[in-house]
C-alpha cells in the first residue's frame, strides 16, 4: 500500500461522548463489518467495559474506504483509553497516529478529559478534527459549543463537523475530512526500522500480541526483532493487520499499522511505549516518549477464604501478563492472613483488576484501604519507599515524610467555582491559575498530594457540580507532608490491615469517622468490643460496641421450626463474610469503612 | 403404627393483637366453610395410603407447589408419592392433640367436639391422650368451661399475658386483668385437670414491678403449667410497624434480661421446673404436645398455615380459609410449601431444637445421624463462645460464666447461655453447616 493512501486516526472524547458509538458507524459506513458482525461498542472487548458503558481501550481497527477522488484509503483506527488512569497510554497511542478526531457532546460541553487529551494530541502535532456529536438530542445549544471549541484550539467554524452517531448522521462527512485534513504518514521504508507498540494484550496461544506501527523501515515474517528497553530478541512469528480478526501478512510497511506476534511470552516484553527495531540492523535511537508505568495506587488483597490464596496468585499472574501496569507482591497480615500488595495506576484500574478478580476468577476478596506511595526518611537518615501503611516506622523514628502529588485541571461552568475551590481547600489543593474555556467555563488548575484525590474527590466534585464539572490530572513529584499513621485497635489489638496514612490535621476527624462506621458494622456479640483509633500510642477516638446481653428466640412452637431454620442458614451467609480477629468477629467491609466514613 | 402429634389450626379471632403472627381472621362467616373442609382433610388421613381419598387429578396441581426440593430430589420428583411411600400400613396413632389459633376457643364445644370424633375414627388416640385448646380469657365463660371438658378437652392454655390493664392494652388484648382472673376460676371450677397460662413480658412501658406482680398473680392460681414469652416484634404486625415509626420504643435489654431472670427465679422458687427455655411446669406437667416440636419428632398439622413435620419432609398448608375451603372441596391436596430436609438443615435443626431444652442437644444420637463427633466439628467455635462447663446442671448459673454445660453426652445451655440462645446457635451452626 502506498502510503500517500494511509491515514493513521485516533478518537479523542470524554467519558459518554459517544466514542465507541462513532466507532460503531464509522465501521458500518466502510462495510468492515456486516451487519451480521455488528453489535453495539463492537470494539470494545471487555464485558465489563461493554456493561458499564465505558470504553477502557478498543482495539485498533483497520478500514477501507473509497473516496471520491477514486481512490481507496486505508484508515486505522487507533483507540486511546478513555480514563485517567491511563494517561500514558493515551500519550503513546497519539504517537502512533497523525491525525485526530475530537468528539464534543453536544448536550455536555468541553469537559476536562477532552481539554487534556485535546492538548497532548497537539503536542503531538495531530490534525485535529473537531466533530460535534449527539446532534440529534433536544435542547442543544450547538452555538456555545462550536465556540467553546473555536476558542479551545482556534479552529475555524467551517472544520466542525456536526454528527449525531446514534442516528448514523454526518459519518460520510468524517471519513472524508480524515482523508483530506489528516496527512499521510511520513517515515522512510530504507531507514532502520523502528516501530511504535501502542498496545499490547496477552493471548492464551499466542503469549504476547503487540499492536504496532511502523514509524520508519518495515517488519516482516521471520525477522528478528529487538526491544530497545530490555534489549531482548525474538523472531517474528507472525504479523498482520487488524480487521475484526487478525489478517495475516508477509510484510509490514512503513506508515501502516498492525500486530505482531514474536514469541513472547508476557506483556512484560512488549511494553507499551517501547521501540522495536532489527536485530541485525538496529537504529540507534529508540523513538521518543517511552517510560516505564509506575503504579500510583496501593491496596492489600485477600482471599476472604484462606484456602483461596494460591488461586489469588495464579490469577493475578494470568492478568499481569496481560497488564504491565499491574504491581503485586505477596504480604501478609495479621488479620488478614497471607494475600498480595497490589498496585494499580488509579482507583480505576484497581477497581478493573478487583472485579475481573471476582468475576473471572471467582473470587472472593477482602480488599484493604487503598494508598499511596510514601517515602519515609528516618532520623538515621535512611529513605524507605512505604507502599503499605501498616509497615510505617514508629513517629519517633521518622525524620520526614514524603507524598505523592498531582497536577490537575478541573473544567466547570463558572458558577460551581466557589463550591470548587471549598472542597479543593478541604483536600490540601494548591491553587494555581484558572483560564475561561469560554463565556462561562473555566478550567481550574490545582495541585493536590495524590492521597487526597484517590478515595472520593471525584465523586465529590460531581455532586457539587451537578455532574457537569469534570477532572483529570498528571503526576508530578513527591513533597513533604505532615501525614502521620492511624492506627486502628479492636480490644486494644491493632489491626495491621485496618491502619492508614493520613494528614495530622485531618487524624482526629478520620478516626473519630472511622471508630463510629465500624461500631456500626460491626455486630454486638459475646463480648464488648472496644474500637480505638490511635496515632502512636495515643487514643485519639473510641467507640463500644456493647456485649449482647439478651438474645434469645421466646417462642418456638406452632411448628413453623422453617422460618427459624431459615433466618439461621440466612445469619451463616454472613457469617462466612466475617473475618476472625482475636476474639472479636469482623465483617469484611469494615476493611473499607474508611472509604465510607470519609 | 407410627406415632404422631397431631396439630389443628384454628384461624379466628374476634381482634387481631398487635404483636400477633400467627394466621388467623376476623370474619367468622367462613366458620362454616373451615368446618367443612377440615373434617375433609382428617378424613383424607383415614384411607390406606391416605389421600386415596383425594382424586388423583390434583397431584399435577400439588408437584407445582413444591418448591424446595434436596438432597439429590428432582423438583418433578411427585412429594405425594414419596409421602405415601413412608406412611405406615396401619395408620397413624396419636400422642397428643393440640387445638391452636387464633383463638379456637371461638369454637362451640359441639364443633370441637365433632372434630374429636373425626379425629379418632381417622387416629388412633388412647384413651388418655393429651388435648390442649388454647382459649382467651373473655371467651369463656364456666358452663362453656364445663361443656369444652364434656367435649373431650382435657387442657386449657389461657392467653392472660398480663394482670397489668396498661400491658394488655398495649398489646391490644379483648380482655383486662379482671376478666383473665375469672377465665381461670372458671377453669378451675369446673375441674379442667391441667391449666397452662400464657404470660408475655419486656412489653413497652412495662416495669420489672408490674411484672413481678404479674407473675406472683399467676402463682396464686398454681396453674399446672406456665409458659414465659420475651415479646417480639415479627415484620408485618402492627407493633412491629409501630416500633419502626417510632411510635413506641422497644423494651430496654438490661430490664428485659431482668425480667426473664425474675421470672424465671420466681417460677423455679414456686416449685415449677424450668424445662424449656420459655416453658415451666408443676412435676409431671410438662406440656406432651409441644415437646413434640422440640424433639424433632413427627407432628401432622391441620388446618389453614398449619405445619407438619414428618421423615425429614416438612410442609405447610396455604395460609387462606377461603383457598383452604377451595382446595379440600376439589379433594385437593391444602399444602403450599413442601421440603425435604437436606443434612445440613437436619443439623441447623438439631441444633436449633436440642439447646432449646433442658435435657440439651443428644450428642450420641447426632454421632448416629451425622456419623461425626459434634465436639470435633465445633471445637473452634465452642472454644471462641468461651468453652464448656462440666459440673453445672442445665439452665444453672455457670460458676465461671460459660454459656454451655456437657452432662452425659448431652450438650444444654447453661443460665448465662439461656440469654444469648440465638447468638449460640448461630456460631454453633456455622461450624456444622
Amino acid at each position: 500500500m502506498q502510503k500517500q493512501h494511509i491515514r493513521n486516526f485516533c478518537i479523542v472524547a470524554h467519558i459518554d461522548h459517544g466514542k465507541s458509538t462513532l466507532a460503531d458507524r464509522l465501521l458500518e459506513t466502510t462495510g468492515t463489518l456486516s451487519k451480521y458482525e455488528m453489535k453495539d461498542q463492537v470494539l470494545d472487548s471487555m464485558d465489563l467495559e461493554r456493561e458499564r458503558g465505558i470504553t477502557i481501550k478498543m482495539h485498533p481497527i483497520t478500514m477501507e474506504y473509497k473516496h471520491h477522488d477514486g481512490h481507496t484509503y486505508i484508515l486505522n483506527l487507533i483507540d486511546t483509553p478513555g480514563h485517567v488512569d491511563f494517561t500514558y497510554e493515551v500519550s503513546r497511542s497519539l504517537a502512533a497516529c497523525e491525525g485526530a478526531v475530537l468528539v464534543v457532546d453536544a448536550a455536555q460541553g468541553i469537559e476536562a478529559q477532552t481539554v487534556s487529551n485535546l492538548y497532548m494530541a497537539i503536542e503531538h502535532n495531530l490534525e485535529i478534527i473537531p466533530i460535534i456529536n449527539k446532534i440529534d438530542l433536544p435542547n442543544i445549544d450547538l452555538e456555545r459549543v462550536k465556540h467553546q471549541i473555536i476558542d479551545l484550539f482556534g479552529c475555524r467554524e467551517e472544520e466542525i463537523l456536526l454528527v449525531s452517531a446514534k442516528a448514523g448522521t454526518g459519518i460520510d462527512a468524517v471519513l472524508q475530512a480524515v482523508i483530506e485534513r489528516v496527512p499521510p504518514p511520513k517515515g522512510d521504508s530504507s531507514q532502520p526500522t523502528r516501530a511504535l507498540i501502542f498496545d499490547s494484550y496477552f493471548n492464551a496461544y499466542r503469549g504476547a500480541v503487540a499492536n504496532v506501527r511502523i514509524i520508519e523501515g518495515s517488519l516482516q515474517e521471520n525477522q528478528r526483532i529487538k526491544f530497545f528497553s530490555t534489549g531482548k530478541i525474538f523472531e517474528i512469528q507472525e504479523l498482520g493487520i487488524l480487521r475484526l480478526k487478525q489478517i495475516k501478512k508477509k510484510r509490514l510497511d512503513v506508515g501502516e499499522v498492525g500486530y505482531i506476534i514474536a514469541g513472547a511470552k508476557e506483556v512484560q516484553d512488549t511494553k507499551v511505549g517501547d521501540t522495536i527495531t532489527s536485530a541485525d540492523h538496529p537504529a540507534s535511537e529508540p523513538l521518543p516518549g517511552y517510560r516505564e508505568v509506575l503504579p500510583m495506587v496501593f491496596c492489600g488483597l485477600y482471599p476472604s477464604i484462606a484456602e483461596n490464596y494460591e488461586e489469588l496468585r495464579a490469577a493475578l499472574e494470568k492478568l499481569k501478563l496481560n497488564d504491565s501496569a499491574l504491581w503485586y507482591e505477596p504480604e501478609s497480615s495479621l488479620a488478614l492472613g497471607f494475600g498480595f500488595r497490589c498496585g494499580f495506576l488509579g482507583l480505576l484500574h484497581m477497581e478493573i483488576v478487583q472485579e475481573r478478580l471476582e468475576r473471572e476468577y471467582d473470587l472472593d476478596l477482602v480488599t484493604t484501604v487503598p494508598n499511596v506511595e510514601y517515602h519515609v526518611y528516618t532520623k538515621q537518615g535512611k529513605k524507605l519507599v512505604m507502599d503499605n501503611p501498616a509497615n510505617l516506622p514508629a513517629p519517633n523514628d521518622i525524620d520526614h515524610v514524603e507524598e505523592p502529588y498531582i497536577r490537575s485541571s478541573i473544567v466547570t461552568p463558572s458558577e460551581y467555582i466557589g463550591s470548587i475551590m471549598t472542597i479543593s481547600r478541604e483536600r490540601r489543593g494548591i491553587y494555581s491559575n484558572t483560564e475561561y474555556v469560554d463565556k462561562t467555563r473555566v478550567n481550574m488548575h490545582y495541585e493536590f498530594p495524590l492521597a487526597e484525590v484517590i478515595f472520593d474527590f471525584y465523586d465529590k466534585l460531581k455532586s457539587v457540580s451537578r455532574g457537569y464539572a469534570s477532572f483529570d490530572y498528571e503526576f508530578i513529584g513527591f513533597r513533604e507532608g505532615p501525614v502521620v499513621k492511624l492506627d486502628i485497635l479492636l480490644n486494644g489489638e491493632a489491626v495491621d490491615a485496618l491502619s492508614v496514612i493520613v494528614h495530622k490535621d485531618k487524624a482526629y476527624d478520620w478516626g473519630r469517622r472511622v471508630c463510629e462506621k465500624l461500631g456500626e458494622l460491626i455486630p454486638r456479640q459475646q463480648y464488648e468490643v472496644a474500637i480505638q483509633a490511635a496515632i502512636g500510642s495515643k487514643v485519639i477516638a473510641r467507640e463500644t460496641v456493647r456485649a449482647l446481653r439478651k438474645n434469645v428466640t421466646a417462642k418456638c412452637y406452632g411448628g413453623d421450626i422453617t422460618r427459624k431454620r431459615k433466618l439461621l442458614e440466612k445469619q451463616k451467609e454472613g457469617k462466612k463474610r466475617m473475618k476472625q480477629l482475636g476474639r472479636v468477629q469482623v465483617p469484611q467491609e469494615a476493611f473499607l469503612a474508611i472509604l465510607k466514613a470519609s | 403404627m407410627r406415632n404422631v402429634a397431631l396439630y389443628i389450626h384454628v384461624p379466628f379471632c374476634r381482634h387481631k393483637c398487635t404483636y400477633c403472627d400467627f394466621y388467623s381472621i376476623t370474619d367468622t362467616s367462613m366458620l362454616p366453610h373451615y368446618m367443612a373442609a377440615l373434617l375433609k382433610e382428617i378424613e383424607g388421613y383415614q384411607q390406606k395410603p391416605p389421600f386415596d381419598g383425594f382424586s388423583s387429578s390434583s397431584l399435577p396441581e400439588i408437584r407445582q407447589q413444591q418448591q424446595v426440593f434436596n438432597d439429590g430430589e428432582t423438583a418433578a420428583s411427585p412429594f405425594l408419592a414419596a409421602f405415601q411411600t413412608m406412611l405406615p400400613d396401619d395408620g397413624f396413632s396419636l400422642s397428643s392433640i393440640y387445638f391452636g389459633g387464633g383463638t379456637p376457643s371461638l369454637l362451640s364445644h359441639e364443633q370441637i367436639f365433632t372434630i374429636l370424633r373425626f379425629i379418632r375414627q381417622g387416629f388412633y388416640a388412647p384413651q388418655d391422650i393429651e388435648i390442649t385448646l388454647e382459649a382467651n380469657p373473655g371467651t369463656l365463660s364456666e358452663p362453656s368451661a364445663a361443656l369444652l371438658l364434656n367435649a373431650g378437652i382435657n387442657r386449657l392454655s389461657l392467653g392472660v399475658q398480663s394482670f397489668d390493664n396498661r400491658d394488655l392494652s398495649m398489646l391490644s388484648r379483648i380482655h383486662d386483668a379482671r376478666q383473665a382472673a375469672e377465665s381461670i376460676h372458671y377453669l378451675q371450677r369446673a375441674n379442667i385437670p391441667n391449666i397452662s397460662i400464657d404470660l408475655i413480658y419486656a412489653v413497652p412501658c412495662q416495669t420489672l414491678d408490674s411484672w413481678q406482680q404479674t407473675v406472683t398473680q399467676t402463682l396464686q392460681f398454681k396453674p399446672q403449667h406456665i409458659s414465659m414469652y420475651g415479646l417480639t416484634y415479627e415484620p408485618g404486625t402492627a407493633l412491629a410497624r409501630a416500633v419502626e415509626l417510632k411510635q413506641i420504643k422497644k423494651c430496654d435489654e438490661e430490664l428485659e434480661r431482668e425480667m426473664y431472670l425474675c421470672g424465671s427465679e420466681m417460677l423455679t422458687a414456686a416449685g415449677y421446673e424450668h424445662y424449656e427455655i420459655s416453658n415451666f411446669a408443676l412435676p409431671g406437667y410438662r406440656s406432651r404436645h409441644n415437646q413434640k416440636y422440640w424433639d424433632g419428632t413427627a407432628y401432622l398439622g391441620l388446618g389453614p398455615s398449619a405445619h407438619s413435620h414428618f421423615n425429614h419432609f416438612r410442609w405447610r398448608n396455604i395460609d387462606d380459609v377461603h383457598a383452604y375451603h377451595q382446595r379440600l372441596n376439589k379433594d385437593e391436596w391444602p399444602v403450599a410449601e413442601t421440603e425435604k430436609l437436606t443434612t445440613t438443615q437436619m443439623k441447623a435443626e438439631a441444633i436449633l431444637l436440642g439447646l432449646r431444652r433442658k435435657e440439651g442437644l443428644d450428642l450420641q444420637m447426632w454421632r448416629q445421624i451425622f456419623t461425626k463427633d459434634f465436639y470435633e466439628l465445633t471445637g473452634s467455635a465452642l472454644e471462641s463462645l468461651g468453652g464448656i462447663d462440666l459440673d453445672t446442671s442445665p439452665f444453672q448459673p455457670s460458676q465461671n460464666g460459660k454459656l454451655l454445660t456437657g452432662i452425659n453426652h448431652h450438650l444444654a445451655l447453661t443460665r448465662q447461655g439461656l440469654l444469648l440462645y440465638d447468638y449460640i446457635c448461630r456460631e454453633l451452626y456455622a461450624a456444622v453447616a
